[in-house]
């Protein structure tokens, strides 16, 4: 089931044919390498637009990211707990 | 795809709402033509989203719902693995947990994700027609009358249409194809998932026969039940039954019985937005509350929230509505309409709870509680100004712009009225 984290991390994006897409993220002292964006949608939050990332490591590990344009913030969401 | 025969049956359709057609020559013309519906009805919505993101979910009894801990413990879709024990949408957790103890139980994402995929679906509709009738978040009414020359025949534009959403999204859909959107809407449930049925003109009938009433839309549990004390059990039974006594027992429900048995419906397809008639919010409690200062904070909540989105949109409206849920599910409605139209939240707090059965304190602890606006009036004019003697109220009304501008700006969270539960 999925596990709330909300915490702030680290991340490294590259921009692909206009699209944003991240590629590595830290959390907890750990570098995660993303393997597959499987879903993107954006939310809004006042005039804050945040994006929203499902992603999947190189083990096939869920992982929910968001990016909050207002504050150029990146948080890890949740993540998949077996 | 045309259906012949349906000429005759489309001279008495009403789309006297329609905006922008008057009753001139094209009008007239539009009427005779003979229709080509679809409706699109995404297979397991909120669940095949979530296994697209979690692809080792695929095939996996999944079941999407509210959280059990806030009690939105209701099941808001189940893959079709889940469904093979009974698990459907609407159902408590609980009783979804009974039936299929090893599923995966996920609580979903409403901030937004399958709005955005929906929204994504509305957009690939609109590639093969303008006119789409959103019907829910998952499901479409499309009139494809005059796309045929450009896609091709209706079952070849569905085909397409199913490619383009499993390309472009990775999920599948059912597409029913009728004369009409009652039929269509059936055609897409008879052969899920990621079905394709056509029912043509010519086989209306035979195959509405030996259909079960309940599977018609509009026709819930309670109306098959009534049927089913007249001996109508299938659609045949319905259509052999006498008009007039039909029109007796139900009243204006009997005459849309009696069309529907035969598979007549003339409504359109509603592409163009219609003004709202009402607008409300409602919460299930994290708790049930008995204290009045409890439903208090509760109904300012709904209340702001409702002259919000009312203020939002340049609405005002009269009548306030108030929903009661009592711990035992039994439900109260009650109404009042007020002198002259408000987007105030404290003159809409003021009428809901004047509205609550037992004011003081309920008999019974509360599970639910909506507030509604309705009798809507986009004329600000109407908005009386409060007189100059009261000049507690109009510095609230000088301090809901304001306020309005902090959530633009900052959320919907990011302020709220001292005393107003923070949950809502």
């Amino acid at each position: 089931m999925d596990q709330e984290i909300d915490q702030p991390i680290d991340v490294i994006v590259v921009f692909q044919k206009g699209r944003m897409v991240p590629v590595r993220f830290r959390w907890n002292g750990r570098v995660i390498k993303i393997a597959r964006v499987t879903g993107r949608w954006k939310a809004r939050e006042g005039k804050s637009q945040i994006r929203h990332f499902a992603v999947l490591d190189k083990d096939s590990q869920f992982c929910q990211l968001s990016y909050r344009e207002r504050t150029g913030e990146w948080f890890l969401d949740k993540i998949w707990m077996e | 795809m045309t259906f012949p025969g349906l000429k005759t049956q489309m001279s008495d359709r009403n789309d006297s709402d329609r905006p922008g057609l008057g009753m001139g020559k094209g009008r007239l013309e539009m009427r005779a033509k003979e229709r080509t519906i679809l409706h699109v009805d995404m297979d397991a919505f909120y669940a095949s989203v979530e296994q697209k993101e979690r692809p080792w979910l695929d095939g996996e009894p999944l079941v999407v719902g509210g959280d059990p801990e806030k009690r939105r413990g209701v099941v808001t879709a189940a893959s079709y693995a889940a469904r093979e024990y009974g698990v459907r949408a609407g159902m408590p957790i609980l009783t979804a947990r009974r039936l299929c103890p090893h599923a995966i139980f996920l609580v979903g994402d409403y901030g937004g994700k399958y709005e955005h995929v929906s929204s994504i679906c509305m957009r690939i509709f609109r590639q093969f027609t303008p006119r789409v009738e959103p019907h829910s978040i998952d499901e479409a009414f499309l009139d494809v009358t005059g796309s045929e020359r450009l896609f091709g025949p209706a079952d070849q534009l569905a085909r397409k249409l199913k490619d383009k959403i499993k390309t472009e999204l990775g999920l599948t859909c059912s597409v029913g194809i009728a004369p009409n959107k009652l039929l269509a809407k059936l055609a897409s449930s008879l052969n899920k998932p990621d079905g394709l049925t056509i029912i043509p003109r010519d086989r209306v009938e035979e195959i509405l026969k030996p259909l079960k009433v309940s599977r018609i839309c509009g026709i819930g549990d309670k109306a098959a039940k009534a049927l089913c004390g007249l001996g109508i059990h299938t659609l045949g039974d319905l259509a052999s039954y006498p008009a007039e006594v039909l029109k007796g027992k139900f009243g204006k429900s009997g005459e849309w019985l009696h069309l529907v048995a035969r598979g007549i419906d003339h409504s359109p397809v509603r592409h163009w937005t219609t003004a709202e008639k009402s607008i409300g919010h409602g919460r299930t409690l994290p708790q049930d509350i008995r204290k009045p200062e409890q439903m208090l904070s509760v109904l300012l909540s709904l209340s702001s929230m409702v002259a919000r989105r009312l203020r939002s949109r340049g609405l005002a409206g009269r009548t306030i509505t108030l929903r009661v849920r009592y711990s035992d599910f039994m439900t109260l409605t009650r109404s009042e309409t007020i002198g002259s139209p408000t987007d105030s939240e404290h003159v809409i707090l003021k009428t809901a709870h004047r509205l609550v059965p037992g004011l003081g304190t309920p008999a019974r602890k509360i599970r639910l509680l909506e507030v509604r606006v309705s009798h809507l009036t986009e004329d600000p004019y109407s908005l009386q100004p409060g007189l100059p003697l009261d000049e507690y109220r109009n510095r609230k009304r000088e301090l809901y712009p304001v306020m309005d501008r902090i959530r633009d700006r900052f959320g919907e969270s990011s302020i709220r009225w001292a005393g107003a539960a923070a949950f809502v």
